[in-house]
Order: C-alpha cells, then sequence, then structure tokens
C-alpha cells in the first residue's frame, strides 16, 4: 500500500525519446511499403518468380480484409460473421458495372465502397438501434451472408442468373499488367486499411470503441455514444472491405454467389485477426501474412481439405490458448521475435532450402511463432541459463 | 383452397423439423451458454451416417437412428465436457464451436467427398411411403418426425417447468454461485441437457439424411432458419421454439406455393429481420432470465 502512494503518478517523459519512438513505426512502415512498391519493376532484374506479384496481390487483399474487419469487430467486439456481405457488394458492383462494358476500375472501388457502405448502414440499424447482443450481431451476420448468397443466385438483376463474368477493366495506362496494376491497387487499399485502422485504434472513436468492447454497459453511462461509433466504424470497416471485394472481382473473373457470399472470406478474416491479434492494428497484418502464407502452401500441395481442417483446429486452440493473439505475446519478446523471423528468413534464402521466398516467409512466420508462444514461465527460465555468470 | 390445405399441412410437417433441429441450439444456447455452431456439424454426420448405413449395409432408414443418437448424445457430451474444461465464457464457445465444424465438415467431405448424395429409392422405402387423406399427401417419415418433435418439446418443458431437476438447472443459471451453495450439481445438470440436445439433433439429422440430397456443404443452409427459430422462440423455451418453427415453416410453405419458390429459403431470416426491428426480444420469453450483460 505505502509503495504505491509513495510511487510519482507519471513516469517522467523524455521528449525526444519520444519522438523518436513515434516515428519509428511509421518510418519502418514507409520503407516496407516503398520497398514492395518497388517490387514489380525490380522483379524481373532480381530473378524472381513471377507468381510473385499474384502472391503479393492476394496477400495484401487478406491484409486489407483483415485489417477491416478487425477495425470494427476486434476493436469493438462485435464479431462480425458475415463479412463476406460487405466483400461481396464490392465484387458483386464490379461484376453489373461489367455487364455492360469494360468499367474504369476507380469507378467500380468507390461503387463498391459505397454500396458495401449502405449495406452495413442497414444491418447496423437493424442490430444496434436497440442495443442487441454482440453474439446475436456474430450469429445474424452470418446468416445473413447465407441468405444474400442464396438471394443473388436467385434475383438476376443482381446475380446475372448464376454467373457473371468481369472480363476487362480500363485503367490508366503506367499501372502496366493487369497483375501489375492489381498488385498496385492492392497494395494501396491494404495501405489505406492499415493506416485507417491505426488511426481509428488512436482517436476517439477508437477509445470509444475499446469502451464497448470493455463493458458496453459503463461505456454507455460514461458518455460514450455507442450507437454512433458502433455505426461509423461498421459503416467504415464496410466500406474499406466493399472496395477490396470490388478490385477482387477483376482477379476471380469468374463470379458466383456461393463463392462470394461462402464462408471463405467470412471465416478467413476472422481466423486471420484472431490468430494475429484484435486489440492492435498490427494484429490482423501478421494474422493475414501467417494464415495466407500457409494455406497458399497447402493449396500449392493440393490439400484443400487439410487447410480447411487446419483453418478450424486453429480456431479452437487459438481462442482456448492463445486468446490475445501473437501481436500480443511480440509486445512481450519483440526482440526475440524480430531476430528469429528475420534469421531464419535470411538463412533459408541463402540456402535456398524452404522452397522459393513464400516458403521462407512461412517457415520463418513459424519459427518466431514458436519462440513468441513458450510460455513466461519456460522463457524466463531459458534465459536466465543462458545468461548464468554475468553479473546482474 | 385445396392447394391451401396442402401447403398448411407440408409445412406443420416441415415445422416438425425445424423444430427437432433447433431445440438442442436453443437449450445449450439458453441453459449451457455454448452457443454451438458445431451443432450443425452433428446433424451433418448423423444424415451421412444415416446415409452410409442404409446405402451401403441396406438398413431402413429409420432403423439407423440406433447408430446416430448414440453418436449425437456422445459429440455432444464431449463439447460439453470441452467448453466445461476449458472454460471458454460464450463467445470463446461460438468461435471454438465454428472451428469444431470446419473440422467436421472437412472430414466428412474426405470421407464421403464432394458429391452430392441421396439414399436410392430402392434402400429409402420412406420416401414414397405416403399418407393420402381425400386429395392431400403427407409422408409417413415426417409424421414420425412431427410427433418426435412434439414428444421432444413436450418432455424438455416438461423437464425445464415441472420437474425437480428442472428446477434446479434453471436455479443454476441464473444465479449459479446460490445454486451450487444449495448444494445443486450444475455439471450432472449440464450433461442432461447436453444429451437431449445430443439426441435431437440425431433425430433431425437422420431426417434430413432420409429427405434430403446431402453435400459436405449443406450443413450451413440450416443456419438462418434455425437461428430464426431459436431468436423467436425464446432461449430455451421449447414451447416457443415448437411454435415459432411451425410458423416460420408455415411462412416457408406458403411462399413456395403461392409466391416464388426459390425465394422461400428467404422468408424465415426476412421475419426474423422485421421482428428484430419491432420487437428484439423476440416473440417469447426465454425460460431464464439471465440479468447479465
Amino acid at each position: 500500500m505505502t509503495a504505491t502512494q509513495t510511487r510519482a503518478p507519471e513516469a517522467p517523459t523524455r521528449p525526444t525519446d519520444n519522438a523518436a519512438r513515434r516515428w519509428t513505426t511509421p518510418g519502418v512502415l514507409l520503407v516496407l511499403v516503398i520497398g514492395l512498391a518497388a517490387l514489380p519493376t525490380l522483379q524481373e532484374s532480381l530473378g524472381l518468380d513471377a507468381y510473385l506479384i499474384v502472391f503479393g496481390y492476394t496477400l495484401f487483399f487478406w491484409v486489407t480484409q483483415a485489417s477491416a474487419w478487425n477495425l470494427f469487430s476486434g476493436f469493438s467486439g462485435y464479431l462480425n460473421f458475415g463479412h463476406a456481405i460487405f466483400y461481396g457488394a464490392g465484387v458483386y458492383v464490379t461484376a453489373n458495372l461489367a455487364r455492360e462494358s469494360d468499367p474504369n476500375i476507380f469507378v467500380a472501388i468507390l461503387g463498391g465502397a459505397l454500396a458495401a457502405a449502405v449495406v452495413a448502414a442497414l444491418i447496423g440499424y437493424v442490430i444496434f438501434h436497440r442495443g442487441l447482443a454482440h453474439e446475436i450481431f456474430a450469429l445474424f451476420t452470418f446468416a445473413l451472408a447465407i441468405a444474400i448468397g442464396v438471394l443473388v443466385r436467385n434475383v438476376d438483376a443482381i446475380g446475372g442468373g448464376g454467373v457473371l463474368m468481369v472480363s476487362m477493366v480500363t485503367y490508366p495506362e503506367f499501372l502496366g499488367s493487369v497483375n501489375e496494376m492489381l498488385y498496385y491497387l492492392g497494395l494501396l487499399l491494404a495501405v489505406v486499411a492499415v493506416v485507417a485502422a491505426a488511426l481509428v485504434q488512436r482517436s476517439r472513436l477508437g477509445l470509444g470503441l475499446f469502451a464497448i468492447r470493455d463493458d458496453e454497459r459503463v461505456a454507455e453511462t460514461m458518455g460514450v455514444p455507442t450507437f454512433r461509433y458502433k455505426m461509423i466504424a461498421l459503416v467504415l470497416a464496410a466500406a474499406i472491405g466493399g472496395a477490396s471485394g470490388a478490385l477482387n472481382a477483376v482477379m476471380i473473373s469468374f463470379i458466383e454467389p456461393e463463392a462470394t457470399f461462402g464462408i471463405d472470406v467470412s471465416v478467413m478474416v476472422v481466423l486471420m485477426a484472431l490468430v494475429g491479434g484484435r486489440r492492435h492494428w498490427a494484429g490482423p497484418v501478421i494474422g493475414a501474412v501467417l494464415m495466407f502464407s500457409l494455406s497458399d502452401r497447402l493449396t500449392g500441395l493440393g490439400m484443400t481439405e487439410l487447410s480447411q481442417l487446419l483453418t478450424g483446429l486453429l480456431l479452437v486452440v487459438v481462442i482456448v490458448g492463445l486468446k490475445g493473439g501473437i501481436h500480443e505475446r511480440w509486445q512481450r519478446r519483440p526482440r526475440a521475435g524480430l531476430i528469429t523471423f528475420l534469421g531464419v528468413l535470411l538463412v533459408l534464402l541463402v540456402t535456398g532450402l524452404g522452397g522459393g521466398f513464400i516458403g521462407a516467409l512461412l517457415f520463418a512466420l513459424l519459427a518466431m511463432i514458436v519462440v513468441l508462444v513458450v510460455p513466461d514461465a519456460w522463457w524466463a527460465r531459458l534465459v536466465n541459463r543462458s545468461r548464468e555468470g554475468q553479473p546482474r | 383452397m385445396q392447394q391451401w390445405i396442402q401447403a398448411l399441412i407440408t409445412g406443420l410437417l416441415l415445422g416438425g423439423l425445424y423444430a427437432t433441429l433447433s431445440l438442442g441450439f436453443s437449450l445449450t444456447w439458453g441453459l449451457l451458454r455454448t452457443i454451438n455452431f458445431a451443432h450443425f456439424g452433428f446433424a451433418l454426420l448423423a444424415s451421412y451416417v444415416t446415409y452410409e448405413l442404409s446405402t451401403v449395409h441396406g438398413f431402413d432408414p429409420l432403423l439407423t437412428l440406433v447408430a446416430t443418437v448414440p453418436i449425437g448424445v456422445a459429440l455432444s457430451l464431449g463439447l460439453q465436457w470441452f467448453v466445461s474444461k476449458v472454460k471458454l465464457d460464450m463467445f470463446g464457445t461460438l468461435v471454438a464451436t465454428f472451428g469444431l465444424l470446419l473440422v467436421l465438415e472437412a472430414a466428412i467431405s474426405r470421407y464421403w467427398l464432394q458429391d452430392l448424395r441421396r439414399i436410392p429409392t430402392e434402400n429409402n422405402p420412406w420416401l414414397s411411403n405416403v399418407l393420402s387423406v381425400g386429395p392431400y399427401t403427407m409422408p409417413v417419415v415426417q409424421i414420425l418426425g412431427l410427433v418426435a418433435a412434439v414428444a421432444l418439446c413436450g418432455f424438455s418443458w416438461w423437464l425445464l417447468q415441472r420437474s425437480r431437476a428442472g428446477y434446479a438447472i434453471r436455479a443454476s443459471v441464473e444465479n449459479p454461485t446460490m445454486a451450487r451453495a444449495f448444494g445443486i450439481d450444475a455439471t450432472r445438470l449440464g450433461y442432461l441437457i447436453a444429451a437431449i440436445s445430443g439426441v435431437s439433433v440425431a433425430i433431425a439429422g437422420s431426417m434430413i439424411g432420409i429427405l434430403y440430397a446431402l453435400s459436405p456443404a449443406s450443413a450451413l443452409i440450416w443456419v438462418p432458419v434455425t437461428l430464426a427459430v431459436v431468436l423467436l422462440g425464446g432461449l430455451a423455451n421449447p414451447v416457443g421454439v415448437a411454435i415459432s418453427a411451425t410458423a416460420l415453416a408455415l411462412a416457408e410453405s406458403f411462399t413456395r406455393q403461392f409466391a416464388d419458390p426459390s425465394l422461400a429459403q428467404l422468408v424465415a431470416l426476412g421475419i426474423l429481420v422485421i421482428v428484430l426491428l419491432f420487437k428484439p426480444s423476440g416473440l417469447f420469453r426465454p425460460t431464464v432470465e439471465v440479468s447479465e450483460r
């Protein structure tokens, strides 16, 4: 008791240190983004596989979707099990624009964002205006995604009687081939999604959402406008998801209701955010990189069922044993994680083990996770043993 | 007029299936605080077992209940054991059981592949066994299903509202600490509820196997209607489940008969949306009103 009373209420602030620290993460991310943006131009001269461009786009797609999902669901605690509704709204905007003539991709993306935002506002109103419990939100969105799939299948004005084709879109010439265009725009949307999530996390809105997640009644009593915050965040998340869906329609090109509104997207984003961690914008990014490289390798080996089995098992394992996600573990021992990741990645790339860049990335991530999830007690013992003999 | 009565009969019989399928989901949600997505996986597994035993081994499809009911009960008890061991909150159960559903689905599509399966007509006497009353027809197996639904809902109602075990269950959900202080063994009662849920899901699954074509992805078709039944009927309220299942099935049957049949699947969810807009608490009271959150 006395100890807490004598302790100074706040640690003294060190302005220079803080400023340096504040700009570290954005700086690192900026360098990373510039490096990624330069990749298509450098790809041939570096001797990298052309598949890397497609892999990169799909990775950006998942980072965008998982970050968008987390922006509402992770921060507020309202688990959305029907994110495919928003994604699909975007997909179907492009698909319907493509019926008449080749649409401009930017028009399609904006249209997709708008359509998803409208749908989100309607859903949000139905659920939130009377303050329904969050389990009901989860089940309702899940059921709604299935029902909308049925609706689109049967209403020709939206679904075109089953299948719609997106063969070509128009875009400025400097974006290069279709795959390169997808890569650049995918990267752009991923940056938008991650930055939006990071900004929301630091804003009043984000604080309000965290308060809702911790205890909505208390938040309400403390004057957090819970209904408005939930609506804003849901609509924002949906708009990003819809924009990314509109772009992805070009990638899949053969558009079917079941595949679009099915559980693949809805479940994958939940899993990515859960694995990575829901309380921080970086969580879904980590989760998306890990889960997508894993499922890409498994699908590459022709093990789709195993991939689904693993997805299911991971959901169980993560919810039982890793509630804060990888990001939370990362915060406990960032240096060990980073060193393991970079070290394993470098060794695998130099020796050529691990089967190319994607394989090396996957194994490096897995090694990092192994280091991160070692329970604290064991970790302390390991670290202490290696430091024995050193002066304390 | 004749069409109306036929649609009424079809709807009533369909309501039996909906009630059987939804009862377990509602009971575990309302009384065990487990939102069990794997419920649909259990039903799917039961229907595939019915398919397998009657198609490959030539058993009467109804007789396969001897196998599916124990499987359903075992799975349900196993899940309840797991959930109480790892102490998941309601939200955790939703995610974990969803993972379990994916695992079951993957296992089923590994064993029975992705193709549409249906018990061949020569092995499935129940599909053509129809009771005709005047101009109206009703499949006998669905009449049996309706009887089973009434029996299950009736028994659950009696158990919860009239038996000593029911008092104990309701008390331990409403106030676990106080109930324990009075010597109520909530764990054993939890297994009882899980067992009832397992019986009903197995019966529903076998019915689905007899009546419909199966594919691994078809488990999810039942989610919207089950959710609508459970939310309208009030959590763990067997009478509410029976009534709202019947009402939704009737609405669906009339839509199929007199409007666009392809949209019939959407009727249940449409009604749920309308009710949520105007009366978010559903149409019936839950068996236990839990004050927390």
